[in-house]
């Protein structure tokens, strides 16, 4: 009797630890659910409407600053999101890539236009004028500089992509060096949890 | 794996052993009465091995002051290291060789942890950090081609590196500051230990900030110098985390399991765009049983999944010719500028089983006959992501599609081996050794390709290699022995070597899904003197490697992996080791090597040269005092000129020749020194200094990033706690 008894406490544990006690998904990039991140932005698209975060209800999105002329970290970034897009594409996860610039001086519409698609048609390239680039940078707690590099300059900023889920709730903030496994796998964990 | 870190120094410390700090354990081991075991693939005393071999004892190791195992073996006589250390180089330039073998594609040495290799399964290079100083019990370093034992890589010799098992419960840590805000610490702990089960965990942490190793006004092949800004240090941060069991569940029945996890990251290598990282998680274990007195077998299997990413940079003017940049050029003003031309991310799996047996005392004249099997299989993935240079009023860097997507290849390796040693007459031992392998290549696919017909799946292919070795020695009198040995070695190309394209620095080096296997002759000669206070040997050595197989310019000037032809190589080699008196050690090396492509219908500029990374003297001496509480080593290492590519290996670049002069690697003599101090029973001090006269050198002119120097003078500050 009192083995059966051992026997219940043991299990009864075993779901409080398991199964009733509900695990917390676990992430490979960072966890924001609730941080203070946006929550929005009006951006202006290559043909000169104005897009805003919440019209892409029902995708999950990835969301990148960045400038055209970077030699490393935007590029490898936009080619990591084309691979997760169509990866998760291919699963009917839709995803949808947007990339903001931090160096509208330079990247014309025409240009940012050109840029994105050359990654993927999907994608979609904002820009606004000095200061509402920097306001929006600043709801998304994206730092940048311009640095001077002799004859032109460069711009340091936040390698950081972050993903948003289908309700437009900033969720998470994916690092630089992680693979397109992971990203597609922490956009897939989202889905599973209904985000 | 910071939280594992974390987690082992909470568990250890729990454990109490800070609180009782560690002295330094005593250690009076000699090289002089070692067992090998990688000669002959039994245990042997290195007194009568019949080969020429080199331990390098836990007290030498703890004595030389550079912080990886590669700064320990650079001084070994008769083998080839990269002259910088492994942490300041492009993880693909750690290709160790022997006696004159170096190709600069892959190792020509295979080298093991315990009988496991650990050659990167997908591209034969070694990361050296996986095995941290600290964990060592001895290296045997077994030269001449040892394929006939051990297979592919052993082409010019044998690294076995052999790990401490605990003999007792113990708990140490090791830690350090340095200049180049260099930085390790090392956890060892026994939370386990009885006479059945020991298990034993380790912690390693090595980091460090680099310097500035680009030569000013240097530049790489087909580009002007740069300023010095346009260059970063490269750091280096290494994490280690193993966990063994040992057991013994009887006298007759004993083994180990050991899981290991090793990251490393070059954040910034040279270049700011330019870093590198890898992850490897590897598990092996060993099981023996002796069967009877005389009869033992031993079965090994292992595993790894290492996950490479490495990123290339260019400068953007490189694309300012036409042909170059899409139609799309840049303006000479945009031009100047690095960046990231491509990033690799490649996973290799292998896995390797192998069966022993050996039966010792057979009769008068056989004392020993072992014979096994082994199986390694291979399968590396990798993708690439490239980008090119677009001017739209402005330099973007945009997708290249023709050169992004994935590529992969698969390995089998099978080998059926025997070696007996044979006593026809008193005093002389002559052991034969023969081995039939087969290389099985397949599913094989080729991303980019010169013809861009050649792209896509390849076919199978298959090798079978005998490979030998007859090795003899013979007692002339009691202190002094004659040896020799002759073999037939051989080295498959690797995975890498077949089908990964990759370009950096503006040039492309094409793959080559048609290499066949190099194959060695050779043989050697030597003296053995053996007494009680001192090991010394003399060897003279010539090989002749086939289908030796490098990279170099085609007809149409692409470079592309190559079998180039016939290398030989010839030398001497002598190291002695004496004790003088209780508390002196003397140690002295020097090798001679004279190495070059002796026939190439493709490349008569080659011809002659001295092979690339091999400088053609290489000597080092060492004296170490050790008393009651003082240990004191001071070591030099002197190495000639030697250069880091061949013929004009970089001609197609650019405007000027490129001769091998353009890629001089310095002679340089440089002076390490180590002070150690037990402050009690249970702690030490100590303080290393690496270039003490901090002298300027280049050590490492490949072409694929402007020369480097070597390391300058260094301080590091440990201490060192142990229970007793």
């Amino acid at each position: 009797m009192r083995r059966y008894g051992i026997l219940s406490a043991g299990f009864l544990a075993l779901a409080l630890a398991t199964g009733c006690a509900r695990e917390k998904p676990r992430y490979n990039g960072i966890d924001v659910t609730g941080a203070a991140i946006g929550p929005d932005f009006r951006l202006l698209d290559p043909e000169g409407k104005w897009r805003s975060l919440s019209e892409f209800r029902g995708q999950y999105v990835m969301l990148f600053f960045g400038f055209t002329q970077c030699p490393d970290v935007c590029p490898t970034s936009l080619a990591r999101a084309a691979v997760v897009r169509n990866k998760l594409d291919a699963e009917g996860i839709r995803v949808q890539v947007v990339f903001v610039t931090v160096d509208p001086e330079r990247d014309t519409p025409q240009l940012l236009r050109e840029y994105t698609k050359a990654f993927d048609p999907s994608f979609l390239g904002l820009r606004g004028d000095p200061t509402l680039t920097r306001e929006t940078a600043a709801a998304f707690r994206i730092a940048y500089e311009k640095v001077p590099t002799g004859k032109s300059y460069t711009m340091n900023h936040t390698a950081l992509t972050y993903i948003f889920d289908k309700q437009g709730r900033p969720r998470l903030a994916m690092g630089h060096n992680q693979t397109p496994e992971q990203y597609a796998d922490d956009i897939r964990t989202l889905d599973r949890s209904g985000s | 794996m910071k939280n594992n870190a974390v987690k082992l120094h909470a568990a250890l410390l729990l454990a109490g052993m800070l609180d009782s700090a560690a002295a330094q354990e005593p250690s009076r081991e000699s090289a002089q009465d070692a067992v090998v075991v990688t000669a002959t693939r039994t245990e042997r005393s290195i007194a009568g091995v019949p080969a020429s071999v080199t331990v390098v004892t836990q007290e030498q190791i703890r004595n030389t002051p550079g912080e990886s195992v590669d700064d320990v073996l650079r001084t070994v006589a008769g083998l080839e290291m990269p002259i910088a250390s492994s942490y300041q180089l492009h993880p693909t330039s750690n290709f160790p060789s022997m006696l004159g073998t170096k190709n600069g594609l892959t190792s020509h040495v295979l080298v093991m942890v315990d009988g496991v290799p650990i050659n990167d399964a997908y591209e034969g290079f070694v990361q050296w950090n996986r095995v941290p100083k600290e964990n060592i019990e001895r290296i045997e370093v077994v030269r001449g081609g040892g394929a006939s034992l051990w297979g592919t890589y052993a082409l010019g010799g044998v690294i076995n590196i052999i790990t401490r098992t605990p003999k007792r419960e113990k708990y140490s840590a090791d830690i350090g500051y340095g200049s180049l805000g260099t930085f390790h610490e090392d956890i060892y702990g026994t939370p386990l230990f009885s006479d059945a089960l020991k298990v034993s965990l380790a912690y390693n942490r090595f980091k460090t900030d680099g310097f500035d190793q680009v030569v000013p006004g240097s530049a790489t092949p087909g580009f002007y110098p740069r300023p010095a800004s346009t260059y970063t240090k490269t750091s280096f941060d290494s994490d280690n985390l193993q966990g063994v069991v040992n057991f013994k569940a009887d006298p007759a029945l004993y083994g180990l399991a050991r899981i290991n996890y090793h990251e490393n990251t070059q954040p910034e290598f040279v270049l700011k765009p330019m870093s590198t990282g890898h992850k490897i998680t590897s598990l092996d274990m060993q099981v023996t049983k002796l069967v009877d007195d005389t009869t033992r077998l031993t079965a090994t299997a292992f595993g790894n999944h290492g996950v490479f990413f490495t990123n290339n940079s260019s400068f953007n003017d490189n694309f300012a010719a036409p042909t170059g940049c899409g139609g799309t050029c840049l303006a000479p003003s945009d031009q100047g500028e690095s960046f990231l031309s491509n990033n690799h991310r490649a996973t290799a799996d292998d896995v390797g089983l192998s069966l022993i047996w050996a039966k010792s005392a057979l009769s008068q004249y056989i004392p020993s006959l072992s014979a096994g099997v082994d199986f390694r299989q291979i399968a590396a993935r990798e993708h690439v992501d490239s980008f090119v240079p677009q001017a739209f009023g402005v330099p973007v860097y945009l997708p290249d599609p023709a050169n992004t997507g994935d590529f992969q290849g698969k390995q089998r390796f099978l080998g059926v081996f025997s070696q007996m040693s044979v006593f026809p007459v008193r005093g002389l031992e002559i052991a034969p050794s023969v081995r039939f392998q087969q290389w099985h290549n397949y599913d094989g696919f080729l991303l980019q390709a010169i013809n861009p017909a050649d792209k896509g799946p390849q076919g199978p292919k298959t090798v079978d290699d005998f490979s030998w070795r007859v090795s003899a020695r013979g007692e002339i009198t009691p202190d002094v022995a004659a040896r020799a040995a002759v073999y037939k070695s051989f080295n498959a190309p690797t995975l890498d070597n077949l089908y990964r394209t990759f370009s950096a620095n503006g040039f492309t080096v094409f793959s080559n899904p048609n290499l066949n296997p190099e194959t060695l002759h050779g043989g050697e000669v030597g003296l053995d003197f053996h007494t009680e206070h001192s090991k010394s040997e003399l060897t003279l050595f010539q090989n002749t490697t086939h289908d030796y197989i490098a990279f170099a310019s085609d007809a149409s000037g692409n470079f592309v992996n190559q079998n180039l032809g016939e290398s030989k190589a010839y030398g001497v080699m002598a190291n002695a080791s004496v004790n003088l008196g209780p508390t002196l050690v003397v140690r002295a090396g020097y090798t001679y090597t004279r190495a070059r492509i002796v026939s190439s219908d493709l490349h008569q500029d080659w011809l002659d040269e001295q092979l690339a990374f091999i400088p053609k003297n290489k000597a080092d001496a060492s004296i170490t005092y050790r008393e009651d509480k003082l240990n004191a080593a001071l070591l030099v290492r002197y190495a000639s000129r030697s250069y880091g590519v061949n013929g004009l290996q970089f001609n197609a670049i650019g405007t000027t020749p490129l001769t091998q002069s353009s890629f001089a690697q310095d002679p340089h003599t440089i002076v390490d020194a180590k002070l150690g101090y037990a402050l009690s029973r249970k702690s030490e001090a100590y303080v290393s200094l690496v270039n003490l006269f901090d002298r300027k050198y280049v050590a490492n002119n490949d072409g694929f990033a402007p020369p480097l120097y070597g390391t300058p003078r260094t301080v590091f500050f440990g201490v060192k706690l142990q229970t007793e």
